[in-house]
C-alpha cells in the first residue's frame, strides 16, 4: 500500500478525520468506495484500514492533551511492531489526524519514536566465539552444559559443531527472545572477510534498538586471534547510544562466569579498559552461574531463568516502555 | 472411469527407490511412482509368504485405519493381470461388503497409502534386516503433506508418521493449520517475503503450538484475517448509496409483464440488497467487537503501565526502620 497514492491516500484521510461509526454517512467516502469498489485489493485494504482506525479513535478518545496523545500514538506503535505493514498505517492515520494538532516538541518525538520503533531488531546480541587452548572443544559449553541441554535440545548438542559454536549463547539468545516474542540478531561467527563482517554488524547495529552483551573472561585479553568483533561491537554500539544520551538504558551486560571468577581489573587489556570500566560500573549486571554437572540442574536452571527474566527482559521491556512513557511536556 | 489394473513401467528389474530417484531427477510424473508402488505391493503379496499379514499391508491397514477412523479399510484381495499387471481389492466402510479397487478409495486414502507405503518401500531398500525395516534411519521430504486429506487426517498425520519411523527426519511443506497445531519450539518454519529485498526467507518459529487455536495459527503463521471475500466485497458496497438500485428494483417490480431478463435481474439485485443489509450489520458487530477488544488492551497498558509505576515508587521508598524494643 503506497500512501501517496489513491485510493489508499483518500482512505487514510477519511478514516483519519472521520469517526468509524459514522463514515459511511460522508460523501466522499461513498465516491470512494463506488469508485473502487472493482479495484483489486481495496475491498480488503479498507477492511485493515478500518480496524487500526478503530484502535487508533478508541485509544486516542482516552488521551488528555498533546503529552498524553503522543503517549498513546506510541504506544499504538509499539503494539504493532511486529506487523510492520500495520504499523505504517497506524502511523499514517495518526500522522493525518493527530499530529498536525501537537506542538512541535511532541510532533519531533514522535517521530523519532516512530524511527525506533520501526527497527527490525529489538536487541543486538553480541558474545564471543573465541576461547583459549584451541585444540579442543569451546569450554563454555561444557562449563554450562545442563543449563544449555534445558533451553536446547539434545539434538542441538549433538549436531552442533562445538569447537565453533557458543551454545551458551544460543541458549541465553533464545530465552531473551522467546519470552516476549523479542527480535533479536546475532552474528554466528566471522564467516566471510572482515570489511564485510564489520559493514554487516554495523548494519545490525543501527537497526537494534538494545545492545546486549554476553561477557567472558577471554573477550578481556589480548586479542592474539585477530579483531576482537566483541570489543568492537561494543565500540560502535558506545558512541551510537551516547550520541543518544542512552547508554545507561539501552546497554546491557549480562556475565558468563562464577560472580568470584570474572576477570581482575588488572588482568584486563589496557587497550580494553574503557569498555571493561562500563560494565563493572554497573551495579545491577547479572553473573550467569556455572552448570557443568546435572546435579542441581533443574534448580540452577530455574535460577538463571529468573535472572534473564528480570534482569535482561524486563530491561528490554523498560527501554520500550521508556520510550513511550517519556514524552516530553 | 479409471483403469484399475496396474503394470510396472520401471526399466528392468528397478527397485522402487531407484524408479523413484529416476522419476524424480527426469521430473516425471509422480503417478508413475504410486503406480510402481501398487505393483510392488501386487509382487509383495504374489511371491512371499504371509499375504496380507506382511509388514507393509499390516502398515498401511493400520495407519488408515487410524487417520480414518475406518475400522472396516482391510486390503481384500490382489489378482494378477496378465505377466505384470495387478489388481488391488480392498473393503472400506463405504464399499460394504463389496471390494472396490484400491484406486477407487477416497483420494485422501489414496495418498496415505502413497506416503507410507513409498516411505516404507524406500527404507526397505536401504534396510538390512527385513525385521528392522521401519527403525531404519533416513530423510524424508515430503511436498505438500496436507493436500487432499480432511483437517482431522492432517491432524493426525505427523504423530503417525513419526511414530512409525522413529529414525526419520521429516521435512514437510504444508499449508494447513491442522498441520502445525501441536508442532514443538523449532519444528516450524514459515516462507516469508521479506519486505525491503522481496526474497523469500526462512523464519524458523521459537515456539511451541501447544494448545494453539486455528484463529491463532492462522494469523500468526499463515497471516490472514478472518474476514471473508464476500464481507470485503459487500462492506465496500455498503458504503454505498443504495437509491438506484432501490429505484431499479422497484421499477422492475412493477411492470406487469413479467420477462425472464426481469426475473433474473430482481433476482441479482434482490441478492446484492440481501448481502449489502448483511454486510452493513456484520460491520456494525465487528465495530463492537473490535472495539471492546481495543478497551481490554489498553486497559492491559493501563495495568502494565500502573504496575511499573509502584514498582519505581518502591525502589525509591526508604526501607523500613526496625521498630525500637520497648
Amino acid at each position: 500500500m503506497n500512501f501517496n497514492d489513491s485510493p489508499w491516500k483518500d482512505l487514510i484521510e477519511l478514516y483519519a478525520v472521520n469517526p468509524v461509526r459514522t463514515i459511511v454517512a460522508e460523501p466522499a467516502y461513498q465516491r470512494l468506495c463506488a469508485q473502487y469498489v472493482s479495484k483489486d485489493g481495496f475491498p480488503a485494504a479498507r477492511n485493515l484500514v478500518e480496524k487500526v482506525a478503530v484502535n487508533v479513535q478508541n485509544r486516542m478518545s482516552k488521551a488528555l492533551g498533546p503529552t498524553e496523545e503522543t503517549s498513546a500514538a506510541l504506544e499504538l506503535l509499539k503494539r504493532t511492531r511486529a506487523k510492520p505493514d500495520e504499523m505504517e498505517i497506524y502511523h499514517a492515520l495518526i500522522v493525518k489526524g493527530y499530529q498536525p494538532n501537537w506542538p512541535p516538541v511532541q510532533q519531533a518525538y514522535f517521530e523519532n519514536g516512530y524511527q525506533k520503533l520501526s527497527l527490525p531488531n529489538d536487541f543486538f546480541f553480541s558474545f564471543s566465539t573465541l576461547y583459549e587452548h584451541v585444540a579442543s572443544e569451546n569450554p563454555v559449553n561444557y562449563s554450562y552444559k545442563h543449563f544449555i541441554l534445558k533451553v536446547l535440545t539434545p539434538e542441538d548438542w549433538e549436531s552442533s559443531d562445538r569447537n565453533k559454536e557458543n551454545l551458551l549463547a544460543k541458549a541465553v539468545y533464545t530465552l531473551v527472545s522467546e519470552k516476549k516474542g523479542h527480535k533479536g540478531f546475532y552474528f554466528p561467527d566471522s564467516q566471510y572477510d572482515n570489511t564485510y563482517t564489520e559493514e554487516k554488524l554495523e548494519k545490525e547495529l543501527r537497526d537494534s534498538y538494545i545492545f546486549l552483551q554476553m561477557l567472558q573472561n577471554v573477550m578481556f585479553r589480548p586479542p592474539d586471534q585477530g579483531e576482537n568483533y566483541c570489543h568492537f561491537e561494543f565500540t560502535r554500539a558506545h558512541q551510537q547510544l551516547e550520541a543518544e544520551g542512552q547508554v545507561e538504558h539501552r546497554m546491557l551486560f549480562v556475565v558468563a562466569e562464577n560472580e568470584d571468577g570474572f576477570i581482575l581489573p588488572r588482568d584486563v587489556y589496557p587497550d580494553y579498559d574503557h569498555w571493561f570500566g562500563q560494565v563493572i560500573k554497573r551495579k545491577d549486571v547479572p553473573y550467569i552461574p556455572e552448570v557443568a554437572v546435572p546435579i542441581d540442574a533443574d534448580a540452577r536452571f530455574q535460577q538463571i531463568k529468573k535472572l534473564i527474566e528480570e534482569k535482561l527482559i524486563a530491561l528490554i521491556d523498560a527501554a520500550w516502555y521508556r520510550l513511550v512513557d517519556n514524552v516530553p511536556q | 472411469m479409471a483403469a484399475t489394473s496396474v503394470s510396472s513401467s520401471a526399466t528392468g528389474h528397478e527397485s522402487l527407490a531407484e524408479s523413484g530417484a529416476r522419476n524424480y531427477l527426469t521430473q516425471e510424473p509422480y503417478d508413475n511412482i504410486v503406480a510402481e508402488l501398487l505393483v510392488q505391493l501386487g509382487i509383495e503379496y504374489t511371491s512371499k509368504h504371509g499375504g496380507f499379514k506382511r509388514p507393509i499391508f499390516r502398515l498401511i491397514q493400520d495407519v488408515v485405519r487410524q487417520l480414518t477412523d475406518d475400522e472396516l479399510f482391510a486390503f481384500a484381495r490382489i489378482e494378477q493381470k496378465g505377466r505384470t499387471g495387478f489388481e488391488i481389492y480392498v473393503n472400506t466402510a463405504g464399499s460394504r461388503d463389496a471390494p472396490i479397487p484400491i484406486q477407487w478409495a477416497s483420494q485422501g486414502t489414496f495418498s496415505v497409502i502413497a506416503i507410507f507405503g513409498l516411505i516404507y518401500s524406500f527404507l526397505q531398500s536401504l534396510s538390512k534386516s527385513e525385521e528392522r525395516i521401519l527403525e531404519t534411519p533416513g530423510i524424508v521430504l515430503i511436498d505438500e503433506i496436507d493436500a487432499h486429506l480432511h483437517p482431522s487426517w492432517q491432524q493426525k498425520l505427523l504423530g503417525l508418521l513419526t511414530s512409525r519411523f522413529p529414525n526419520v527426519q521429516f521435512i514437510v511443506s504444508a499449508h494447513s493449520p491442522a498441520m502445525v497445531a501441536g508442532c514443538d519450539r523449532g519444528e516450524v518454519a514459515v516462507l516469508r517475503r521479506d519486505r525491503q529485498t522481496d526474497r523469500f526467507r526462512i523464519e524458523v518459529l521459537q515456539r511451541d503450538f501447544l494448545g494453539a487455536t486455528a484463529a491463532e495459527l492462522y494469523q500468526e503463521i499463515f497471516e490472514i484475517e478472518d474476514a471473508d471475500r464476500l464481507y470485503l466485497e459487500y462492506a465496500v458496497k455498503a458504503g454505498i448509496p443504495e437509491e438506484a438500485r432501490d429505484r431499479e428494483l422497484a421499477t422492475l417490480k412493477s411492470k406487469t409483464q413479467p420477462t425472464e431478463a426481469n426475473d433474473l435481474r430482481i433476482s441479482e439485485l434482490e441478492r446484492e440488497k440481501r448481502l449489502v443489509e448483511k454486510a452493513a450489520k456484520v460491520r456494525e458487530e465487528r465495530l463492537d467487537r473490535e472495539q471492546l477488544e481495543s478497551t481490554v488492551k489498553d486497559l492491559e497498558e493501563q495495568v502494565g503501565r500502573l504496575q511499573r509505576e509502584v514498582a519505581r515508587l518502591k525502589t525509591q521508598q526508604p526501607a523500613p526502620q526496625p521498630e525500637n524494643p520497648r
